[in-house]
Parts: structure tokens; C-alpha cells; sequence
């Protein structure tokens, strides 16, 4: 950590440690551009571990797509404002290859069919439509599809996971499904996924659980468990207890808090600054950002300034509400660091549709900023506001990612053009080569 | 480089864990650093359950009297060093708090104002004496020796107060054992309590959250815990405050930041306490 | 009575005093171990050290110890010169006037073979001891105004204090009422002279009025010149070798001489011998008070410090009782502890005097006088268990005394009768209608703007590393850290309190760096349990029937 109060001179900066910011910041990495990262604990953590790329098109339409790419070949035709159709299927391609590869390298593998997406059940039995899975998860695919015999054991006290609600829920469609209720070794009364997880890390309690697992096996020739196999230690975890148990056990993300997003942070946190990322985690910028000859720059701290960052270029991925990258007040919704405009309905009252769960979602959730080709917030004119400032995932405009099923592929497409946008702005304003 | 800074040891360590004092000046003096030894008063650490108020008069009592000599603080426990840097943070944030606190140290003519340097022992370390020349000065290095790094609590969190590293993913300890030859393992629960601070009310918690801690370094191939902070130490080491009554000690050997880094720069073992005994066995 | 027997009585009591005050030594239970400790085995321990130290290298360092400490009192020269002075003044004043004058029928003429007591420079020596003892207590008094909190706190000191006042002002006015006193003079004739002749007696007389400032109530003309050299020639035969000029006496003369108008008035034996009654009777009553008042440190401090520089060779376990009853006798409250005490500035906020290490010795002092009787007070339990046990008051102490053990010992005799500070307990049951509102803290936990933000994401608990190792949360803690917050968000802050969760957090603030949406958990957790302490201690010091000190947050 550089000393408080100085002034830290880097090329790119990119603001935010969701998947947008960790993609952007493993892109820009990888291409060699110095970088720094900073970002407070938000979203991430409550990721599924899942990497959508598109599910449903159009919205409000139950229709899912086995073949994503076809899918959103027809939703870039019907949404040409959409950040999909400014990046372009090949970048997006592009993108997902070297995340997903990374994640490999990273220990944290991932399971995918590069044309084809995946069916998968919910803890509440309902079935998703995604793209890539942890290997943790992958077993469930295609036990799903064939209807494998399945035994799903689920534990007293952790909330929000029911074996039989999710039979119940899947009873046509995966009939040779099986549940069990089983204690879980040392823990009683409510559970939380992390203690669990935690404690599965030690190889007693994990002796435990897959001999009663194995016990209740029957004829089910494959397991399912809701997430809650290690957090740092995953992989180990998931194959003693694949031996343990003697068939393959496949992963269900919780309801909330889960590990699976934090296992994801913890994965980024732990490897980006091996790659060279220079790394403020649990710092924001303050306000106010500002432009000096070309550059900006940033003021950046816990809660009081501690340094400046001077970049040559911003990728700001703050995320959405939650994540404070928008803030939403009784009049508009603003973008709360560099205040950009943010496309948004005209008043409040068109903010959302009269019915809560109406299928089509509502205004609000396409709110965010309009970008341009090159990932630049723009104004209504599309003019950009700033020639080296260039925005990625949730905070973009056009897109209604927990709808589409499109989260992960949009934060991770939109960070890889965004970085080739910005990698280009540093280029033409420092023409001496970077060192690869 | 800065040279010199106001010590400030802590009311336990020269009662309890005086091989941690000793050690510390061996390894600082080797450095040409000096030491004031200005009599400084207990940080607040332990009042603040009771009082935030007492907590933070006694903490920037210290400062003010850092500053009337001029000197930043030097600081080897990390419970000191994250009350005076919390203590800081209050006082700029609550106008009402630093009226009353410097109405009260006016009495003996002290003010505390902001930006009062304070530096806990692995800052000075890695930072102002430099990875690079504690590299250059190590006649001993460790061969890899497996080590788990602890890094404690209070002068971690919250990040933004107490401003010594990164508070999710740090890294100054690893790079100073790195420094030293030694190898510091990846185990998840190295951002984890030792457990002292309810050491005294629910034992069995105290414990408890050692115990998992050293079964974790363990699992994770390390043969040797390393702490910087006096709390954390007597926890692991089971070092009691209260004669004939013993505190159970973690199943891993664990030893001073300080001690093995003295150890690793050849300093004579008089000076640097018990724990190094253990060192030429492991290694 | 009988001015022997008298004397008698009062220095049998100031022997018994002091031998019970020694003994108190060994049969006092500090500590939880001097329970099984008996009196004869601490007995045979003091043998056993006093036999180790006088046959060991040691020896040296206590002797050294004595001739700089207790005789000189080098340490206190050094660092407290006024202080020093006092001691010395007093100290060897008193000695000396004891051993000289008091007992000058056997210890002075040991010494000066032709001592008389109304000859030079004895005569001098006396007023000036006298003078030097009035400086010594007015130097005392000086220093405890100047310097509140200490040196003579309790009445029976004050009374000492007072009581030697009395005996060197009654000795100084005793010499001026012999120099006045005509029948003082009429009986030494009779005795000395054995002349009867009245013209002899009247000579000497005038030349006792004009040169030793006699007087005699007479009327009618004053002496003559004649008179007087006829009265020097006598003089020189019968009183010279006894009687030196008495205006050496540099107190009591002057004083006589503003005396003589009250030689006619109150009659002159009747004073001489009041004055000698006061003088006699105030020597007696402050020696048989000296054991039982502050002045006892006279004898236990030396006895502490030589303790102290026996250093290992002390170190009996059987003896550590009866160190630490020493303790309590050798302190002389100089007040030096407190104002190094590491944990001074938290005084000044919570206003517990107990906090301090010379209070909290005396209320140790009480509380083992009472132990059977009652529990300690709330406060003097609050004041030992803030103490940081640093070990500065005992490096600093003047007396010798090892304070450090004394806490220790003190705190788990506090323990073991049923008292515990605050934090060990859960939080007291609220008594909101008899509370006032807590002065103004950071009030985190009362603005709700401070819990807008939660979501109830359960990521607090989730973290927290106390959760995450208990078997069943809600059996071991009550609630977990998000529940409070809910409670807290709610406003329902009477329920938060009212969990182990508050008590069992280790304070490593996982909980508030993870928080997505930035709510300060662990700062509120902290406020809450400074409301807690905040009430119980006023709730103790209801029951204790004492007034609320400054606390405040």
C-alpha cells in the first residue's frame, strides 16, 4: 500500500470490484496497461457463481435459448441501444473465452459448451437458463436433462433451501428425484453458508456428511447439496466428498448471503494483484474527480482522502443501486461519482409499471448511462462527456440484465470493450510503447 | 528514512511479554533507528467497552504528545496502534468529542490536532525502513520454512481507519517473511481473531477461535505461526496476566514478528527471547 | 496519676499497637491463597527469609538500601526535595528531642557528661529541634494544599499531626513559663541555696529579673544595681554550673517575655504545671496513637523497602500474604503511583476516584478490614479492573511496595467474593424511569439515519467469526449482529441489548469492512455496551448509596 497523501500516477483506473470492475481489471492486465482498481465489498459477493450470458429474449416472453449466440443475434437486431449490440457477438466471444479461461488457470474451473447454454434448478426447484458453471455446479446440468436419479438432502436451519419444496416445484420434470433432510455435523439451530462451508473445510466434519450422505444414497446416482462446499478450499472440499459419497455431487446456489460470490471476489482478490493490479479493495473515490491536462484526477480513501490517483483513463463499473454507483432520490437518479447523465424515464411516477411482478419489469431497471460504441457515457445526443472516461456492467443503460439473464455477459463483455476503448485512449495520448 | 519515533510499547508489554520490547529494540537499533522513551499513558483500547469518551482522551493524550516532541509514534501491539488511529478518526469527525478532549489536555498545555503520525512496528518495517534493506541486512535466511502469517484484527479494520494495508487481500506480512526466506502459507482464516479480547469473559470462545485457527494454519502446511501484536502473542502462546492461572497455548508454535526477524538478521539470542530456541529445529 | 506509670501505659500500648499491627501482617488474607496459608507457616516463611537474606549476597543490597532509603530517604530527595525536607525535619527533629530531651536522664548524660539541661547549648538545641519539627509539619500542611488527594487524608492522621503540634509548642511555652516562673525559682533556691538570708534571696532575685527573665509579681520599687552585682556573685556560686543565660533559647525567651502578663492572671504554678500536664499528657497520648495512625509507616516503610531490596531472597510463596499486608501498612498515600498511573487520563473521564492507585489501596485497605462483612464496592471493583496491570505504579513506588501483586491478589479476592466488573456480567435490566438519558455519546445507536441502509443481507453474521464457531447461535448468543441491527433499525434498542451477542464480540470489526451498504456495526455494538456499563454503574452506585461521579460517555 503506497503511502497516505501521495499522488499515484497509473494509466487506467478502474472503479469498481463487482464483476464488471474484476473483468475490466484481469483485461487490462492481461494487455499490460499499468492499472489501478478500487472498490468497496458490494454485489459481488451476492453472485450466484453462475455466468449468464442470454437467457430470455424478449422479456416478458418465457422463451429461453439453448443456443445464446442465437439469441442475441435477435435481441442486437430488436435492441440496437442495447450494450450487446455496441460490442458486437465477436467481442463478447472474445471476452468470455479469456474469463473463463483465466478462471481456470485461477483453480476456480469452469464448466461450459462454448455454443450452447445449460439448463439448471434454483433452490426454490425452479429451472435457469446460464451459460457457464463452476465445476461444483456441473453435474446438474445434465442431471437435469436426463432426469438422472438424484438424491437432494438439505439441512435444518439453513433458510431458503427446501429439498422437498424444490421437488415439489420440479415434480414433472425431474420425477426420479429423491430428498432427504440430514443434521449437519457440529452446527445446530439457524445456519448461515459461510459457518457451513467453513466447517466442511476441515476433513472431519466433511468424513461426516458424506457418510450420511452416502447412507441415504439409495439408487440415486447423483447428489445434489445447496452451495455450501468451502469457500476458499472448494475444489478440495468437493472432490473428497465426491469420493466420499461415491457418485458426483452437483452445487445449487443459496438464497442469501451465499459463498458463491464471495468465493468469485475472493478468487479476483487473491490473483489480480499477482497480475500486476494495483489494488485499493474497501477504498472509493471521493468526491471530486477532475480533469488536469488530459488526465484525471481522483481522490481516493476509506472515508477521508488518502491519495490521488492520476489516470489517463477511468473505466467506471460502480454498479447500480446497491452497489452506490447510481443513487436514486425522491427526483432522478444520478450517477453519484463524476455525476454523468443518467438515461432514465422522464419523471418519477413512470419509474415503474403498476403491478409489482409484472413480467415485463420496469422503467427504472433500463435506466443507467447510455454509452457510446467506444463504451463512453454520452448525453441524449450521443455525444460523449469525456473522451477518456468509459463505463462497464450494471451501470449501463438498455438492459434489463436479472431478466435477460444476461448479468455476467454483460458486465464481462462490456469491461473487455471498454478496456479496448480505453487501452486505445492511453495509447494516442502516450505514444511511447507500454511495457507488455 | 526517519530515524527516530516516539515509542510507545503498551501497558502489557513489559509486564507480560517483555521478549517482544526487547526484540523490538534489538531489531530497530540494528537499523540505526532510535527510540524515545517518553513515559506515555495506556492507549484506551481496554475502556473503550466502557466509555468511548475515556477511550479516546487517553489515546490522544499519547498523540499530543507525540506531537509537542515532534516525533511519529511508533507502535509494536496492534490493539494500540487501531484504538490511537480510531481514536484520531473520531475526534476529526466529532467537533463536540475534540472540544472536550483538548479542553482536558489543555491542563497540561497539550492539544491534539490531526495528522499525528502513528506507525505500527510492521509498517516501519516494510515500508519505512524498506522490504529491500531488511533483505539486505538478513544473514539467516529461513529456507522456505512454511510460516502462517497472523495478521490480527484491530489494526487491519476497519480499513479506512486504521489505514495499514489492504483489509480484505493484505500483504505487508507475507512480504516481509518473504523477505526474510521464509514461505508464508495461503490459509483462509488468516484475517481471523485470535480470540484475546473475550479471553477473559467466555474462555471457551477464546479458545475456540484459537484452536480453529492454529488446525487451519496447519491444514494449510505451516509449522509455524508468526503474530505482530502483544495480544495476539499471549493468546497463541497461552501467556497469562494472572500468576498461577495458565492459559491453554495453540497446538503451533508461534513467535514475534520481531524475534524471527531478528533471528533471520543474526542478533544475538539473549536479546531476542525463547521463541528462536524453536528455530533451529524447524528449519 | 503518677507521671511514670502514665508513660508506662502509653508506651505499653504503643508496643502492643504496634506488635497487633505486625501481626496483622500475618493473619491478614490477601489473595486467594493466603486462605490456605496459616499464620505459623508465614511465620516460619519470614524465619526462613530472614535467615536467607542475612546469609546471602543480598544482604548487601538491603543494607545499602537501609542507609540511602531509610535513613537518608535518597529517594525522595531526588524527585520530591519539600517532601524530603518534611520527612527529615520531622522525622530526626522528633528522634532526637525523644532521645535527648525525652529520655535525657539515661541517653544524654551517655553521651555529655556534664549535661544539664538548663545549660547551652542545650537550651538552644531544644528550641531549635522544636523550630525544625514546626518547619517539618509546616512544610507538611504547605505541601497539602498544594497538592490535594494526599499526605494526611483521614482524622486520626490529622489528630497526630496535630497532637505533635501541641507537644513541641507546650515544651517551647513550658521553657517560657520556667524562665518566668517565681516559684520554679523559690523551690531551686530552697534546694540549692539553703540561705535563708532574705537580702541573698533578694539579690539573686534581681539579678535573676535582670539577666534571666525572671519575674515576681512585687510592688513597690525595682532592684538596684547594687543588688544585682551582689546577685551575679551568688549566682556564680550556686547556679552557674547549671544555669546558662536563657535568651539562647530563641523561641522561649521571646515568648516569655510576651508571657509575663499572663503570669499575674493565671496564677504561676497553675500554669507551669498546666503547660507541663499538656506537654506530658500530649507526648503519652500521641505515643500510644502512633501505632494506629499514619505515622505506623514509620516502622512498616523501612521494613517494605528492605523487602524490596531483598528482592528474589523475599520471594517465599508463604510470605506473599504478609508482604501484601505490609503493603497496606507501608503505604504513606504520597500520591506518586496516581500521578504516574497509566490510566490517569480515563480517571478525569470517568470520575472513579478507585481508578487511581493510591485510592484504589485504600479501598483495598477497607474492603479487607470488612471482607466477611460485605462485597467490595461497586466502585472500587470497576476502578481495580480498569487498572491495565502495566506495573508503572509499582516501578515508581517510593515504598517499596509491589503493587502489581497487590491488584492481582486484590482482583481475585474481588472475584471470589461474587463481585465482577461490568463486562463480565450480561447487560443489567433497564430501569429506563429512574435512568436520565446517557450524555451525549457518538449517538450512532439512537439516529436512525444510522441503519437506513441495511438490507438485512445477513453478511454481518454471516463473517462474524463468534457466530461462525458457536454450535447453535441463538442458544449461545441470543441474537446474531444483523439481528441487532434489525432491532436496532427498528428502534427496538431494549431487545438488542438484552443478548450475549453483545458481550461475546471479540471486536474485530469483520462485520462493519463487509458490510455492503456501510452501517457501522461493530461501533454501534461497542456504543451499546457502553450504554450498558453506563447504566449498571449508575444502578451500583444507587445500591451503594453513593452519589454518581462525573461518568459520562
Amino acid at each position: 500500500m503506497t503511502a497516505v497523501g501521495s499522488d499515484i500516477h497509473c494509466d487506467l483506473l478502474v472503479i469498481g470490484t463487482g464483476m464488471a470492475g474484476m473483468a475490466a481489471a484481469l483485461f487490462a492486465a492481461q494487455r499490460g496497461i499499468d492499472t489501478v482498481q478500487v472498490g468497496m465489498t458490494g454485489e459481488i459477493n451476492f453472485a450466484s457463481g453462475l455466468l449468464d450470458l442470454l437467457g430470455v429474449h424478449p422479456v416478458g416472453s418465457s422463451r429461453t435459448w439453448p443456443n445464446p449466440w442465437d439469441g442475441i443475434a435477435r435481441l442486437i437486431r430488436a435492441h440496437p441501444r442495447h450494450p450487446y449490440a455496441l460490442i458486437g457477438a465477436e467481442s463478447i466471444r472474445a471476452s468470455m473465452d479469456i474469463f473463463v479461461a483465466f478462471l481456470n488457470e485461477a483453480g476456480m474451473p469452469y464448466i461450459r459448451h462454448p455454443e450452447k447454454n445449460v439448463q439448471v434448478i434454483t433452490p426454490l426447484g425452479t429451472v435457469k437458463t446460464t451459460y457457464a458453471l463452476p465445476e461444483t455446479m456441473a453435474a446438474g446440468a445434465p442431471a437435469l436433462k436426463v432426469g438422472t436419479p438424484c438424491l437432494l438432502a438439505d439441512f435444518p436451519g439453513l433458510k431458503g433451501f427446501s429439498a422437498r419444496q424444490i421437488k415439489n416445484t420440479l415434480q414433472e420434470r425431474w420425477p426420479a428425484m429423491q430428498t432427504v433432510r440430514l443434521p449437519f455435523p457440529g452446527l445446530r439451530g439457524e445456519l448461515q453458508t459461510e459457518r457451513m462451508a467453513r466447517r466442511l473445510e476441515t476433513p472431519q466434519a466433511r468424513e461426516q456428511l458424506g457418510k450420511s450422505i452416502r447412507q441415504n444414497l439409495g439408487g440415486a446416482r447423483v447428489v445434489g447439496l445447496p452451495a455450501v462446499l468451502g469457500v476458499s478450499r472448494t475444489r478440495e472440499v468437493w472432490t473428497d466428498m465426491c469420493e466420499t459419497v461415491g457418485v458426483p455431487i452437483f452445487e445449487i446456489p443459496t438464497m442469501l448471503p451465499g459463498i458463491t460470490g464471495v468465493r468469485l471476489r475472493e478468487c479476483f482478490e487473491r490473483n489480480l494483484p499477482r497480475l500486476g493490479i494495483r489494488a485499493r479493495y474497501q477504498q472509493k473515490i471521493l468526491p471530486a474527480p477532475r480533469l488536469s491536462g488530459g488526465a484525471f484526477i481522483a481522490p481516493v480513501g476509506g472515508e477521508t482522502v488518502e491519495a490521488q490517483i492520476r489516470a489517463q483513463a477511468v473505466i467506471l463499473a460502480s454498479g447500480r443501486f446497491f452497489g452506490q454507483g447510481l443513487h436514486a432520490d425522491r427526483h432522478a437518479i444520478r450517477e453519484t461519482i463524476f455525476n454523468l447523465p443518467v438515461y432514465q424515464p422522464a419523471a418519477r411516477v413512470n419509474w415503474h409499471r403498476k403491478t409489482l411482478f409484472n413480467d415485463r419489469g420496469h422503467p427504472i431497471h433500463r435506466a443507467g448511462l447510455a454509452v457510446d460504441s467506444r463504451m463512453r457515457p454520452c448525453d441524449e445526443q450521443g455525444r460523449y462527456i469525456y473522451p477518456n472516461l468509459f463505463a462497464a456492467g450494471s451501470i449501463l443503460a438498455h438492459q434489463d440484465w436479472i431478466r435477460q439473464k444476461c448479468g455476467s455477459g454483460l458486465a464481462i463483455a462490456s469491461a473487455y470493450a471498454a478496456v479496448r476503448a480505453a487501452c486505445r485512449s492511453v495509447q494516442s495520448q502516450t505514444p511511447s510503447t507500454q511495457e507488455a | 528514512m526517519q530515524t527516530a519515533y516516539l515509542y510507545f510499547p503498551g501497558c502489557k508489554l513489559s509486564p507480560f511479554l517483555s521478549q517482544y520490547d526487547t526484540s523490538t529494540r534489538a531489531v530497530l537499533d540494528a537499523f540505526g533507528i532510535q527510540l524515545d522513551d517518553t513515559e506515555l499513558n495506556c492507549c484506551g483500547y481496554p475502556v473503550r467497552h466502557q466509555s468511548l469518551r475515556a477511550s479516546v482522551l487517553a489515546a490522544a493524550r499519547n498523540l499530543a504528545i507525540a506531537d509537542r516532541m515532534g516525533l511519529p509514534v511508533l507502535i509494536p501491539c496492534q490493539c494500540c496502534y487501531g484504538n490511537l488511529k480510531q481514536a484520531a478518526y473520531w475526534l476529526a469527525q466529532n467537533a463536540e468529542l475534540c472540544d472536550f478532549v483538548n479542553g482536558e489536555l489543555a491542563a497540561e498545555g497539550l492539544r491534539w490536532h490531526a495528522g499525528i503520525a502513528v506507525r505500527h512496528l510492521l509498517s516501519v518495517l516494510a515500508e519505512d525502513i524498506g522490504i529491500e534493506r531488511v533483505q539486505a541486512r538478513v544473514s539467516r535466511p529461513l529456507h522456505a520454512l512454511p510460516v502462517a502469517v497472523h495478521y490480527g484484527c484491530h489494526a487491519l479494520r476497519p480499513g479506512h481507519v486504521v489505514q495499514l494495508d489492504n483489509p480484505l487481500a493484505p500483504t505487508i506480512f507475507e512480504n516481509l517473511m518473504s523477505a526474510l526466506g521464509a514461505a508464508p502459507v495461503e490459509w483462509p482464516l488468516r484475517l481471523e481473531c485470535c480470540g484475546h479480547p473475550v479471553r477473559d469473559n467466555n474462555p471457551p470462545l477464546a479458545a475456540k477461535l484459537m484452536n480453529q485457527k492454529c488446525e487451519d494454519a496447519r491444514a494449510a502446511g505451516a509449522r509455524i505461526l508468526v503474530t505482530a501484536c502483544t495480544y495476539c502473542q499471549m493468546q497463541f502462546a497461552g501467556i497469562s496476566e494472572t500468576p498461577g492461572h495458565p492459559e491453554q497455548a495453540g497446538d503451533l508454535p508461534a513467535i514475534l514478528v520481531s524475534q524471527l526477524l531478528g533471528w533471520a538478521m543474526g542478533l544475538p539470542d539473549d536479546r531476542l527471547g525463547d521463541e528462536v530456541q524453536s528455530l533451529g529445529a524447524l528449519l | 496519676m503518677q507521671p511514670f506509670i502514665l508513660a508506662t501505659i502509653a508506651l505499653g500500648i504503643c508496643l502492643a499497637g504496634t506488635l497487633w499491627r505486625i501481626g496483622r501482617w500475618f493473619w491478614s488474607d490477601i489473595g486467594p491463597e493466603s486462605l490456605s496459608l496459616p499464620t505459623k507457616r508465614r511465620m516460619r516463611a519470614a524465619r526462613q527469609t530472614l535467615w536467607r537474606v542475612f546469609s546471602g549476597r543480598r544482604l548487601f543490597k538491603v543494607v545499602g538500601a537501609f542507609q540511602w532509603e531509610v535513613l537518608l530517604l535518597g529517594h525522595l530527595l531526588r524527585r520530591h526535595p519539600l517532601r524530603w525536607a518534611a520527612h527529615m525535619l520531622i522525622g530526626y527533629g522528633l528522634l532526637t528531642l525523644i532521645l535527648f530531651h525525652a529520655l535525657d536522664d539515661w541517653i544524654t548524660p551517655l553521651v555529655f557528661s556534664d549535661y544539664e539541661p538548663t545549660l547551652n547549648p542545650f537550651r538552644w538545641l531544644r528550641n531549635l529541634l522544636g523550630a525544625l519539627v514546626l518547619m517539618g509539619v509546616l512544610a507538611t500542611v504547605v505541601r497539602h494544599f498544594r497538592q490535594a488527594g494526599e499526605a494526611f487524608r483521614t482524622p486520626g492522621d490529622r489528630l497526630l499531626l496535630v497532637l505533635i503540634v501541641v507537644v513541641v509548642l507546650s515544651g517551647v511555652l513550658l521553657e517560657s513559663a520556667r524562665i518566668l516562673s517565681p516559684a520554679v525559682f523559690d523551690a531551686m533556691v530552697e534546694d540549692y541555696m539553703g540561705d535563708d538570708d532574705p537580702e541573698a534571696v533578694a539579690a539573686l532575685q534581681a539579678y535573676w529579673a535582670a539577666e534571666f527573665g525572671a519575674w515576681r509579681a512585687r510592688s513597690g520599687t525595682g532592684f538596684s544595681g547594687e543588688q544585682i552585682k551582689t546577685g551575679a556573685s551568688i549566682h556564680e556560686t550556686f547556679c552557674a554550673a547549671c544555669h546558662d543565660r536563657p535568651q539562647s533559647a530563641f523561641l522561649s525567651y521571646p515568648l516569655s517575655r510576651l508571657m509575663k502578663p499572663l503570669m499575674a492572671v493565671a496564677g504561676d504554678h497553675r500554669l507551669n504545671q498546666w503547660l507541663w500536664n499538656v506537654h506530658f499528657w500530649a507526648t503519652c497520648l500521641a505515643l500510644a496513637c502512633l501505632p494506629f495512625s499514619k505515622l505506623f509507616h514509620f516502622i512498616a516503610t523501612p521494613i517494605s523497602i528492605m523487602v524490596r531490596a531483598a528482592g528474589p531472597a523475599a520471594a517465599h510463596p508463604a510470605l506473599q500474604p504478609v508482604r501484601r499486608a505490609l503493603a497496606l501498612d507501608a503505604c504513606t498515600h504520597c500520591g506518586m503511583c496516581s500521578q504516574h498511573c497509566s490510566v490517569a487520563p480515563i480517571y478525569k473521564v470517568l470520575g472513579n476516584p478507585n481508578i487511581l492507585p493510591a485510592e484504589k489501596l485504600k479501598g483495598i485497605k477497607r474492603f479487607q478490614t470488612h471482607r466477611k462483612q460485605s462485597l467490595p464496592k461497586a466502585t472500587l471493583v470497576e476502578g481495580s479492573f480498569i487498572c491495565t496491570l502495566c506495573g508503572r505504579c509499582t516501578q515508581w513506588c517510593p515504598s517499596g511496595i509491589d503493587l502489581q501483586d497487590l491488584w492481582q491478589a486484590s482482583r481475585k479476592d474481588m472475584i471470589q467474593s461474587g463481585a465482577a466488573p461490568l463486562r463480565r456480567r450480561s447487560a443489567p435490566p433497564l430501569q429506563t424511569a429512574l435512568v436520565p438519558p446517557a450524555p451525549a455519546s457518538l449517538g450512532l445507536s439512537d439516529r436512525p439515519e444510522t441503519f437506513w441502509a441495511c438490507v438485512q443481507c445477513t453478511t454481518c453474521t454471516s463473517v462474524c467469526p463468534v457466530v461462525a464457531v458457536s454450535e447453535d447461535p441463538q442458544r449461545d448468543l441470543g441474537l446474531t449482529p444483523q439481528q441487532i441491527m434489525n432491532l436496532m433499525r427498528l428502534q427496538l434498542k431494549e431487545q438488542a441489548m438484552d443478548s450475549r451477542m453483545l458481550w461475546d464480540c471479540v471486536t474485530c470489526y469483520k462485520c462493519q469492512e463487509h458490510c455492503p451498504q456501510d452501517v457501522k456495526v461493530a461501533d454501534v455494538l461497542y456504543e451499546l455496551r457502553n450504554e450498558a456499563w453506563h447504566r449498571g454503574a449508575r444502578s451500583d452506585q444507587r445500591a451503594a448509596n453513593q452519589p454518581p461521579h462525573g461518568s459520562s460517555f
